[in-house]
């Protein structure tokens, strides 16, 4: 119950191709994000999924049912708007209700299920008052307890969290993933958060220009980025670009510009296509050397000091070297260094490892 | 600074009022600021065709002479009564025209003086019934109220107010409201007919009551019947010979006949309005409106015939249109003075009458 | 001693002067009128609304310029709201120019307007014409010089008003809230039922009470169209006034009439306000 399957799904206008030849499976009780720059399409095929956009071509099941050309209010399908979209002329209780009244529920089963739905999402209590006298926060768990009340297989989000504050967002995206645990729904959720979908999701498809460029669990994406687009979104790079390279038995030799030869362990996918190197700025470590014996084959490159940023938890360390035409960016923890050990213009070597470098 | 634009805003505020109220002063006619060699006269008329033969013929030739600037203010008969009255003592009008006894009410009520015999000297050329009252402005013009008929529709030529209640034109028959003067006269002619009179009415309301059933309509002003000739919902109706001229001369093909009993006197006489400043020049505008060729044209063009001895019309124009002293003064005269007085009374008769 | 008048209250003297002298100054003697005999002998009195209230014919005017103007704010209600609804949902460069043709009867002269009405309406004219072609008819009605006639023709020219009070509601609405009724399983009939209406009933109310008090006090229309057989009050009065010089009663049946209208919309404004209050804040 609640097996989406897509397959194909395209939406044009004029000569803009916006949801190219768009598949994707989710799996009963999955929560998938869609996640991906605005443009990128991730709320046009929501919408579609939905009922309220037409799609061009493609095919959406839901359960092995066709549905892409059932209308709207006929999908057993929940919605949560990121602007909430509550009837600012009924009640709390009568927003919630709305649904099982027009199933023709009973007046009893309907009171006792609102009251569950308030309940699930602490908002037991405020029954008789409008959505005009809530705060977002709570505005947008009635939405979710409109949608929940009915018992969906699946639910989908569109940017619910987008319009509330950090901390909000923070306390409710868990608070939607233990509800969506608990009551076991499938769940399809666009953002652009890179945290949240990395926080909520089994799957994240991250989208860009109308395609799905990589799916994957949050740690697949982090760890085994297929691209430099999905690198980039997920976390933070450098991405050094790089002249030449040669593949290897078992790993891409890639020579930079200016001369040094960088070393990437080959991965599943990888192929040298962008003429791009990658390490993450926590694979990094700082030597404050004039002089570096490179024993172990690791990735070198030389730099000065550009700034030192203190994060409390972290470290960062800019440092500007000729093979990169972007500052490096190199994350420590304030365990190896202190804001004493690096000033400004030293000459330092950023080192990192073959096995934490993607090449793309 | 803030005093500055505060005194700026008061500035504007008095100049809009002063410029609202200065306009004002242009429209009362106030020519004591102005130093200019015209005079100015206003006058009134009744629209339409009528009005702008009268431009042509009188107004347009009579600026040229006098060197004058004549304002035209568009007003039926009845209208202009009630705005002289209202405009009592500083009136903006200087010349009155009316065409249904309104004038004998505007004397009563003191709206409108004597003209000055020394001006007015045409007054010595015109038939003697078209005095109207010793001392004030004589019909400059007269017609008939009489019959007026599609000639393709109705084969007959009707020869009798009683024509109109003929089965064949049941409904399609106009009758003319009693705001409009000829339902007036319509409806004392009813009265007439049926052994009645000014002071008696009953007989003209029940004949009325009669010929309701068999009208297409009920029409309160001119253009409304021409369009419902035009569209042929009305072939026949009780209107004068004037505005049938008028019809005619549109393309319409309508014709106009005197009922055997007698059609009824329209004299459309121009009067000069109390309290006026320009006096002189009202009645040298009388004067003119009486002179044979002023009065000659305005026939060739409106179909109403002269009051002036002198004036011979074209043979044509003798054809279609009553004229001369003898057709006027077999038409029916009414007695204004009691129809005045009861008029409240009987349109609000009429129109408990009519209204569904 | 400075005056201490803020600059607002100076730019609102010229409208408040006007305001003084050419209507509340005016209506106060109109008021005053009908308290007295016309001439000769201008004694007070209240015959003139004794007159009015008591003859059926004057009432029935009264009563048949109030079921025009309803009939005619509800027929405006109905068309303008589908005619608001559905530009507010259209294509957004045609909005504007499908406002305009909404607005082109306003941009006509009144006279010119009736005047077209009445070879419309005529019993040779376009409605009955296609009527009979259609074989609705057998043959021709009577649509001019009739209320329906009047209705007709007032609703021409107040439709845009209705359209420019929804209009603006309409289109500014969230239309989530609507997707979202949907997505609850309301089909797109009862969304409009459940949420459009009720949310839009502020316009609803304001554009009825709008084209209503237009309506009831029309003249010309009521005059062409309607003709000395459908008298309302506006051509009473004029009638009065212009051709039996009774100014006294005429300025009596003028106040009645705004009592009426009076009395008419503080009616309509406490139902607005119940309205309003349900929704918390609309």
């Amino acid at each position: 119950m609640g097996r989406l399957v897509i397959t194909d799904l395209c939406k044009q206008y004029k000569d803009n191709k916006v949801v190219k030849q768009l598949s994707l499976t989710i799996e009963q009780g999955e929560l998938v994000s869609l996640l991906g720059p605005s443009g990128c399409g991730k709320t046009t095929t929501l919408r579609m999924v939905a009922g309220l956009l037409e799609p061009t071509s493609g095919s959406i099941k839901l359960d092995e049912k066709e549905i892409v050309n059932t209308p709207t209010h006929k999908r057993d399908i929940g919605l949560v708007f990121q602007n909430y979209a509550l009837f600012p002329h009924l009640t709390i209780y009568e927003n919630v209700a709305y649904g099982l009244k027009r199933k023709k529920v009973n007046k009893d089963e309907v009171r006792k299920r609102v009251e569950d739905a308030l309940k699930s999402v602490q908002l037991t209590g405020f029954e008789d008052r409008f959505p005009t006298q809530l705060s977002g926060g709570q505005q947008q768990r009635v939405a979710l307890a409109r949608s929940l009340v009915l018992n969906p297989a699946i639910i989908l989000f569109d940017e619910p969290l987008s319009n509330l504050d950090a901390k909000l967002r923070q306390f409710l995206r868990v608070e939607i993933r233990q509800l969506q645990k608990k009551h076991g729904f499938t769940a399809l959720f666009v953002t652009h958060d890179q945290e949240e979908a990395m926080v909520l999701s089994d799957r994240i498809a991250v989208m860009y220009n109308g395609d799905i460029s990589q799916l994957g669990t949050p740690t697949e994406i982090y760890n085994e980025p297929s691209n430099s687009f999905v690198a980039n979104f997920i976390g933070e790079t450098n991405m050094i670009a790089v002249e030449d390279a040669q593949e290897e038995s078992n790993h891409f030799t890639a020579k930079l510009k200016t001369g040094e030869t960088i070393k990437a362990i080959k991965r599943k996918d990888s192929a040298y296509k962008e003429h791009l190197i990658m390490f993450r700025p926590e694979h990094a470590q700082v030597i404050k050397q004039s002089v570096f014996e490179n024993k172990d084959e690791q990735n070198v490159l030389k730099g000065q000091v550009e700034y030192m940023h203190f994060k409390g938890s972290t470290f960062t360390l800019g440092v500007k070297s000729d093979a990169h035409d972007k500052t490096i960016i190199c994350s420590l923890q304030p365990d190896d260094c202190s804001s004493s050990t690096f000033n400004e213009g030293d000459d330092v070597f950023v080192i990192w490892n073959k096995e934490n470098t993607y090449i793309y | 600074m803030k005093k500055i634009s505060r005194l700026l805003m008061l500035m504007m505020a008095s100049m809009l009022i002063l410029a609202a109220c200065s306009k004002d002063d242009k429209e009362e006619g106030n020519s004591s600021n102005e130093a200019s060699e015209k005079r100015k006269l206003v006058v009134s008329s009744f629209g339409g065709d009528y009005e702008a033969a009268q431009m042509e013929v009188l107004v347009k030739p009579f600026e040229e002479e006098f060197n004058a600037e004549v304002e035209v203010v568009t007003l039926y008969s009845a209208d202009a009564l009630a705005r002289i009255k209202a405009q009592k003592g500083s009136p903006e009008i200087d010349v009155v025209q009316f065409s249904g006894g309104q004038e004998i009410q505007a004397i009563n009520e003191e709206l409108v003086e004597e003209i000055d015999s020394s001006i007015v000297k045409n007054i010595s050329g015109i038939y003697e019934s078209a005095v109207l009252e010793e001392g004030y402005g004589p019909a400059m013009a007269f017609d008939a109220l009489g019959i007026l008929y599609n000639i393709d529709l109705v084969k007959d030529v009707p020869t009798s107010w009683k024509d109109l209640w003929k089965e064949e034109y049941k409904g399609n028959v106009g009758v003319i409201d009693i705001s409009n003067t000829f339902g007036l006269q319509f409806l004392v002619m009813n009265a007439l007919l049926n052994e009645g009179n000014e002071d008696n009415i009953d007989p003209g309301f029940s004949s009325i009551e009669t010929l309701l059933p068999h009208a297409s309509s009920i029409v309160g002003t001119t253009p409304d019947l021409g369009n419902l000739f035009a569209q042929e919902e009305v072939v026949i109706a009780p209107y004068d010979s004037g505005y049938a001229f008028n019809f005619s001369k549109q393309g319409q093909p309508i014709g106009f006949s005197i009922p055997e009993e007698g059609g009824m006197a329209i004299f459309i006489n121009m009067q000069v309005v109390k309290g006026t400043k320009n006096s002189e020049l009202a009645n040298e505008f009388i004067n003119y409106s009486l002179r044979p060729e002023v009065q000659k044209a305005f026939a060739e063009k409106t179909g109403f015939s002269p009051t002036n001895k002198d004036v011979k019309i074209s043979v044509d124009l003798a054809e279609v249109i009553p004229h001369g002293e003898e057709v006027m003064d077999s038409l029916i005269k009414l007695d204004w003075n009691t129809i005045n007085e009861n008029k409240a009374e009987w349109t609000e008769r009429w129109s408990k009458l009519i209204s569904q | 001693m400075k005056l201490k008048l803020s600059p607002h209250w100076i730019l609102l003297i010229p409208g408040m002067a006007m305001m003084l002298f050419f209507f509340i100054v005016p209506l106060g003697q109109i008021f005053i009128i009908s308290f007295f005999k016309s001439q000769p002998d201008g004694a007070f009195t209240l015959e003139n609304y004794s007159k009015f209230l008591t003859d059926s014919h004057y009432l029935k005017i009264l009563w048949r310029t109030i079921w025009i103007g309803f009939v005619t704010s509800i027929v405006c209600l109905v068309l303008g709201y589908f005619l608001s609804y559905g530009i507010a949902r259209a294509k957004a460069k045609y909005q504007n120019f499908l406002l305009l043709l909404v607005i082109l009867p306003l941009l006509t002269s009144a006279v010119v307007r009736n005047f077209g009405w009445m070879v419309i309406m005529g019993k040779k004219g376009l409605i009955n014409e296609t009527l009979l072609a259609l074989h609705i008819i057998s043959s021709p009605i009577e649509i001019l010089y009739t209320p329906l006639g009047v209705i007709i023709a007032m609703t021409h020219v107040l439709l845009p008003f209705m359209v420019l009070v929804l209009y603006p509601i309409l289109s500014s609405m969230d239309l989530n809230i609507e997707h979202a009724s949907e997505n609850l399983g309301a089909s797109p009939f009862k969304t409009f039922w459940l949420v459009t209406i009720p949310l839009s009933l502020p316009g609803i109310f304001a554009g009825t009470l709008l084209v209503f008090s237009i309506a009831i006090s029309f003249y010309i229309t009521p005059a062409l169209i309607g003709g000395p057989k459908v008298p309302v009050m506006a051509t009473e009065i004029y009638n009065q006034t212009m051709n039996l010089l009774n100014w006294s009663y005429a300025s009596s049946i003028a106040v009645i009439l705004l009592i009426a209208v009076l009395l008419i919309i503080s009616i309509y404004n406490k139902m607005l306000s119940k309205v309003s209050n349900q929704g918390g804040g609309l």
